[in-house]
């Protein structure tokens, strides 16, 4: 088993010259109101519960990965169109895996524009066996246009997981 | 999402669960409904009630099963939103090659996940303390 902990010759590699570019106007960001300089001192209203819909949307074109990633060092997953955003000389909890920096794009789809978040989370889950296991779990959402497969400018949201 | 036995490491990974990946190379990414993430300025939410994933058990093992995972995952802020990424002046297939502004967050995620014959459920929340977590606007290829 190699496991991700080979990503990490890989991911090395891809650190990142930060030279951060503005956006130069508001991006298509649903309920964003632009940069602000203060946190919202209001309780924040709850976001609306999704409705009780499980599993997939309805089908649309498939978005397209980021032309980027890295050699997974796995014959059995090749390379893989991932970077991982992280503080420089951070690793996550129980793989290792090092960031690559924060001047690093989170989205793993390309020719897409909305609004996007990324965490690596761990702690415990506990399994129906009773066992507390280890958890760790590299979480990203995105939500926006995006230029699907069949070459169409699209509206959807996707997870990675 | 991935298992391990407890305190064992990466070498005990006991369960990886992903949506796969597509033919054309996306990653573990799955289509989701667009009422299960939202974002505003403070705060950011994604909610997933039995997304259809499949679990390899270790990375790489070319094997899997069904499974299905539910989350609610949480972001705060706890910057303001900042530049990141450097546009079309990186190349394409480089980790910068987008724009964006991101706030710097604090994360929870409360995770359960079932297949034939194992469930999992939350215990505390997961967080992300121990390594990182931003939520904001972006783009990239064409919208650059």
């Amino acid at each position: 088993m190699i496991g991700r902990r080979g990503l990490i010759a890989g991911g090395s590699a891809a650190a990142v010259a930060a030279a951060a570019v503005g956006l130069g106007g508001s991006a298509l960001a649903e309920e964003d109101h632009g940069s602000s300089n203060q946190p919202n001192p209001k309780p924040p209203e709850p976001f609306p519960k999704p409705k009780k819909h499980c599993g997939l949307p309805p089908v649309k074109s498939a978005p397209k990965p980021i032309p980027g990633g890295i050699d997974s060092g796995d014959p059995n997953v090749g390379f893989i169109h991932w970077w991982l955003p992280g503080p420089d000389g951070s690793t996550t909890q129980i793989l290792e895996i090092p960031g690559f920096g924060l001047d690093v794009d989170p989205s793993t789809i390309t020719d897409f524009q909305g609004v996007s978040a990324f965490a690596v989370v761990a702690g415990t889950v506990r399994g129906s066996d009773g066992v507390d296991y280890d958890c760790e779990f590299d979480v990203r959402a995105m939500k926006g246009n995006y230029v699907g497969e069949d070459g169409q400018k699209r509206f959807g949201a996707f997870a990675f997981l | 999402m991935d298992l391990f036995t407890p305190g064992a490491g990466a070498a005990g990974q006991v369960h990886d669960l992903t949506p796969g990946v597509l033919p054309n190379g996306v990653f573990w990414t799955s289509a989701i409904p667009v009422n299960s993430f939202h974002v505003g300025p403070n705060r950011a939410q994604l909610r997933l009630r039995r997304l259809p994933v499949c679990d390899s058990f270790f990375f790489g093992s070319g094997e899997g099963v069904s499974a299905q995972v539910s989350c609610n995952v949480k972001w705060e802020a706890t910057t303001n939103r900042q530049d990141r990424g450097e546009g079309s002046s990186a190349a394409p297939d480089t980790p910068g090659a987008f724009t964006g502004k991101f706030s710097d967050a604090n994360c929870t995620a409360r995770v359960r996940g079932r297949e034939t014959g194992f469930a999992f459920k939350p215990n505390d929340p997961l967080d992300a303390s121990g390594f990182y977590a931003n939520f904001g606007e972006q783009r990239n290829g064409v919208f650059l």
